[in-house]
């Protein structure tokens, strides 16, 4: 594939779907550091998928496999630092604030989502944007019915959280 | 609120994103880690280069010691049966290095594109790792091949200087000792590597595996 090419693919995937890397970086990443440092991860790792991408999948789709596929092995850049091993550079400033204050409800969800395991954080993200339960077993690599499990525990999890801040 | 509703509030970010791009500096970082990537590149091909080079090098260096032998007329059956061991040697000691090489690259290319596949490929490549212990057959293989090889050169350079048996013999002891030397080099960054590392990232991606299934 020719750089003109591949850059120009990258740049649609980039400015149609951030809001997905956002999302991932956000159920992941808890410090504006950290956040850098995964967004840097998952934005190198689309931008070498993109000669990889073979639309057996939509484009969702598979930003959402590469970016999960980063963020759950990632390591934070500190903990790499402390054992000698030399972090990838990241720039400073790369993510800037929204103009806007952020709706409290979706920060909640957040605090939520970030409070289940590893692999339940990405079945959450994944439910919440609307993907079908055999979607989610094919980009987790579970069975549907581990997925219906998965799901319905998160589905309780959160109502049980809601139900507790609705006490007086 | 349900699940729905849950859904309307978390779509809502795509209206309004929680945080902006640089657009300049996205760029420098995807320059930087293609810099990166082209170097690595170029070390993965150098090693490649150097593997050729060496096994070529290798048996240059045992016909020539063959030949040198042979014009002075100095050759004795012990001559010919090192060069044969270490010829060997160093052919199958090549052959195990590609051959483990290839095998590592297909049994990372053969998992899919799911997180678990991803999380088993993680795994994979720290395998090497765990692998590299006296318990195993092909890491004694490879150490005594190499001995073999180290052995037998030293063996026929002192043949070629017209040393007695007894000298060429001493020879080889001292290649084996500088072997060990380097064998246990290699051996303590390895073994620092793992503790500091490997083992953490192994504890953490086989705990991950295991969340797959909990129900």
């Amino acid at each position: 594939m020719l750089d003109s090419e591949r850059d120009r693919i990258f740049n649609e995937w980039l400015s149609g779907h951030k809001g997905i890397l956002f999302k991932v970086v956000h159920a992941y990443a808890f410090e504006h550091a950290d956040r850098q440092d995964l967004f840097q991860e998952i934005v190198i790792q689309i931008w070498r998928s993109v000669d990889a991408f073979r639309a057996e999948s939509s484009v969702p789709t598979w930003i959402y496999r590469v970016a999960l596929n980063t963020a759950i092995t990632w390591t934070r850049k500190e903990d790499r630092h402390q054992r000698g091993k030399q972090p990838l550079a990241v720039v400073e400033g790369l993510l800037t604030t929204a103009s806007a204050a952020p709706d409290p409800r979706v920060e909640w969800l957040y605090q939520q989502i970030a409070q289940l395991k590893d692999v339940d954080r990405s079945v959450a993200l994944l439910l919440l944007d609307g993907f079908s339960y055999k979607e989610i077993a094919a980009i987790v690599g579970i069975t549907e019915s581990n997925v219906g499990v998965k799901i319905s525990r998160i589905k309780s999890a959160l109502a049980g959280k809601r139900a507790e801040e609705a006490k007086p | 609120m349900n699940l729905e509703d849950l859904m309307e509030v978390w779509r809502s970010q795509d209206a309004a994103p929680l945080q902006g791009v640089n657009e300049t500096l996205l760029r420098l970082a995807l320059r930087q880690d293609e810099a990166k990537q082209q170097a690595s590149g170029r070390r993965a091909m150098w090693f490649v280069y150097i593997a050729m080079a060496f096994t070529v090098g290798q048996m240059v260096l045992f016909l020539a010691i063959m030949l040198e032998l042979q014009y002075r007329e100095v050759l004795s059956g012990w001559d010919y049966a090192v060069a044969v061991v270490g010829l060997a040697a160093a052919l199958t000691l090549s052959r195990m290095i590609y051959v483990g090489y290839r095998a590592q690259a297909l049994r990372e290319q053969s998992f899919g594109e799911s997180l678990r596949d991803q999380v088993n490929r993680q795994l994979a490549r720290i395998d090497p790792f765990v692998r590299f212990s006296w318990a195993n057959w092909k890491v004694v293989a490879i150490m005594v091949l190499g001995f073999g090889v180290a052995a037998a050169i030293s063996f026929l350079g002192a043949r070629i200087n017209h040393k007695p048996y007894e000298e060429a013999w001493l020879m080889v002891r001292g290649g084996i000792v500088y072997s060990l030397i380097g064998i246990g080099i290699v051996g303590w960054w390895l073994r620092r590597l793992w503790r500091r590392d490997l083992a953490p990232r192994k504890r953490r991606l086989e705990a991950l595996l295991k969340e797959f299934d909990a129900e």
